[in-house]
């Protein structure tokens, strides 16, 4: 199949149902060929977003583009893409080649070549053999792959994926984390997926949107969004983060420096400026943190918790409650109630904004 | 595991032994009868004879009744398909509400005995009934015409106690599919009317099926409204069994009726055939 890229594009795209306002105006690119992540936690508007890409939802106001035309009132059939619901919604009297040869058919693909597209769509996810076959013959994660494959094989320009994986159990999700991250990249479709999964998320995307209560906190990538959290929540919802309370004593290019239980330290500055004398939250991943004799700031420990691998510290930073994640190792000799000192790298602490 | 099995098995007791006293004896008891003679003044005469049988199939006018009575069968199924699908569809994408209104006003006139609705329909086309009169005020005809005693009556009148039945069967199946399916042909590039053609109609055929078969069970059984309706000139099969049983004779009521039976399984078979429930496969 030869690759096809289309951006996806709202711009100041909103919508309420009634009193309920599932998306605020948001405004965002969706480059062409990314495999973009809406996250947020249940009821942020994430599949509102994805539905108002596919049409099944109309804007209350504002545009949505795809391939930069304007498709906002065009009915979903009108609009070119291929969709997997959370439930598959594989068609029940059909055959998986049936299913997987309706949108050709809806093309008026000729019955040759639909043939061949369908065997390939189905060979593209090891599934040739089973063209014959009912979905209720299938496994979960074979009905998986049916989906995506019905979705893909009429070559769209986007490709929408609504919890895709959440049906599954634990072992195939993350099997078919991989499985669809390669076929995005083989095919390099634009694809939007929504998941409230920060781990798939993070492990799948090329781009994140972190959502809460219908608006857009923040965009990026996995890296940016992980290492330099904007807020609060961006910061506690993507993995673990201590969020600590300090003093703004002055920025200097790009860098808060401020005080932290008597000493001063330095934080990635956040878009938004904070004025000196402030109080500032920041953030700090705790598998960051290395506790030994010299180090930043004195903490002194509370407890442990053995994960195997690695182990859990917690410690206590004049007053604030701080949780560093330790290679088992490394934390042999502590034991509750000892003085130690923490440092960690210069990028790792993060002033947030919100 | 054989306890599961006794289990399933003291379960399922109750429903084969009401259905075994009330239902296959007497009908093996028919069949029985059928193949005895007719007697004047016994319930029937213990000379085994094929006669009741040979008669219907030989005698062209009980060949015209069967006609008849499949013709009837056919427009009432196809009357109810093309009728009862659309108001259907509409009830099941109403709000729970209103679809509970509108299924209650299909309802009410099933609570009217089908004598009385029966009479109504001769209140309505009869000689001095309501089509009549407004035909003679108009100036359409010049004197008082009966619309009754034939195949558009008959039909007309089982077709109005039916449909409530197709309808609220087709419902109940439209709402069992999942809107996803909808969407989903959608994104596929369906338009509404090929995703009907392409998904809806044929996921609900299960639906479709049962109606339909439920309509004609109770079409080719239904005699108060055959007997008022079409009178003594247009009978169905239906009303020689009756005749039959009011004369006395038996063993031919008894033959009638199986093949009444018969009839009604090969019309059931062709439903089956042509709508073909069977390919919906559990839920993808
Ligand atoms: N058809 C609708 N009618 C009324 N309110 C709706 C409708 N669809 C969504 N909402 C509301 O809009 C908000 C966002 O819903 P949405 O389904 O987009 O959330 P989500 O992020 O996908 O959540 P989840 O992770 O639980 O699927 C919710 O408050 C929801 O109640
Ligand atoms: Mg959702």
């Amino acid at each position: 199949m030869p690759e096809r890229a289309a951006d996806v594009r709202f711009e100041a795209t909103e919508k309420s149902f009634g009193p309920v306002h599932a998306l605020h105006p948001l405004s965002l690119t969706i480059e062409p060929g990314t495999l973009f992540a809406l996250l947020g936690p249940s009821g942020c508007g994430k599949t509102t977003t994805l539905r108002l890409v596919a049409g099944f939802e109309q804007p209350s106001a504002g545009q949505v583009f795809i391939a930069g035309k304007d498709v906002t009132g065009l009915p979903a059939y009108k609009r070119n893409f291929g969709m997997v619901f959370q439930s598959f919604a594989l068609f029940p009297h059909l055959t998986v080649g049936e299913n997987v040869a309706f949108g050709l058919q809806m093309r008026r693909v000729s019955r040759s070549e639909t043939a061949t597209r369908v065997q390939r769509a189905l060979d593209l996810v090891a599934l040739g053999r089973y063209a014959d076959r009912y979905p209720s013959e299938l496994s979960g994660g074979q009905q998986q792959r049916v989906a995506l494959a019905r979705a893909v094989v009429f070559e769209p320009d986007v490709l929408l994926l609504d919890e895709p994986l959440s049906a599954l159990d634990k072992m195939l999700r993350e099997q078919m984390q991989v499985e669809i991250r390669q076929l995005q990249q083989r095919l390099g479709m634009t694809t939007v997926f929504v998941t409230h999964d920060q781990e798939e998320a993070l492990t799948m995307a090329d781009r994140i949107a972190v959502m809460r209560d219908g608006r857009l906190l923040q965009a990026g990538a996995p890296r940016d969004i992980y290492e330099r959290p904007d807020s609060q929540f961006v910061a506690t919802f993507l993995g673990a983060s201590n969020i600590l309370t300090a003093t703004v004593e002055g920025i200097e290019d790009g860098t808060v420096v401020a005080a932290l239980a008597g000493q001063t330290v330095r934080a990635a500055a956040p878009p938004r400026q904070p004025e000196r004398g402030a109080e500032i939250a920041l953030a700090l991943r705790p598998e960051r943190i290395a506790i030994g004799e010299t180090g930043l700031v004195e903490a002194r420990v509370e407890d442990f918790i053995y994960r195997g691998a690695t182990v859990q510290v917690s410690l206590d930073l004049a007053g604030q409650p701080l949780n560093a994640t330790l290679p088992s190792d490394r934390a042999l000799g502590l034991k509750p109630g000892a003085q130690v000192r923490l440092s960690w790298p210069d990028d790792a602490l993060v002033a947030l904004s919100g | 595991m054989p306890s599961l099995r006794l289990s399933s098995l003291a379960l399922l007791a109750p429903p084969v032994l009401l259905l075994g006293v009330f239902f296959v004896m007497p009908l093996c008891y028919l069949l029985f009868v059928s193949f005895m003679t007719n007697s004047m003044g016994d319930l029937y005469e213990t000379v085994p004879t094929l006669a009741n049988y040979t008669e219907i199939v030989s005698d062209p006018f009980y060949h015209l009744i069967i006609e008849r009575t499949l013709l009837s069968t056919a427009v009432i199924l196809i009357a109810c398909f093309l009728i009862g699908y659309p108001v259907a569809l509409y009830a099941s994408r109403l709000e729970a509400r209103g679809r509970l209104l509108l299924l209650m006003a299909l309802m009410v006139p099933l609570m009217v005995s089908n004598v009385v609705r029966a009479y109504g329909w001769v209140a309505i086309l009869g000689r001095q009934g309501v089509v009549s009169g407004t035909l003679n005020t108009v100036g359409l005809v010049d004197r008082p015409m009966s619309f009754l005693y034939d195949f558009q009556a008959v039909t007309l009148g089982l077709l109005t106690i039916l449909l409530p039945f197709m309808v609220i069967t087709l419902t109940n199946s439209l709402m069992t599919i999942d809107e996803r399916y909808r969407e989903a042909a959608e994104a596929l590039g369906a338009g509404p009317w090929r995703t009907f053609l392409r998904v809806t109609l044929p996921m609900s055929s299960p639906g479709i099926a049962s109606g339909l078969m439920l309509v004609t069970f109770l079409t080719l059984s239904a005699y108060v409204t055959v007997a008022l309706l079409g009178g003594p000139r247009y009978k169905l099969l239906v009303s020689f069994v009756f005749d039959s049983v009011s004369s006395f004779r038996w063993p031919r009521a008894a033959a009638l009726s199986f093949v009444l039976l018969i009839l009604a399984l090969v019309v059931a078979a062709v439903i089956q055939i042509i709508v073909r429930p069977g390919r919906v496969k559990g839920r993808g």
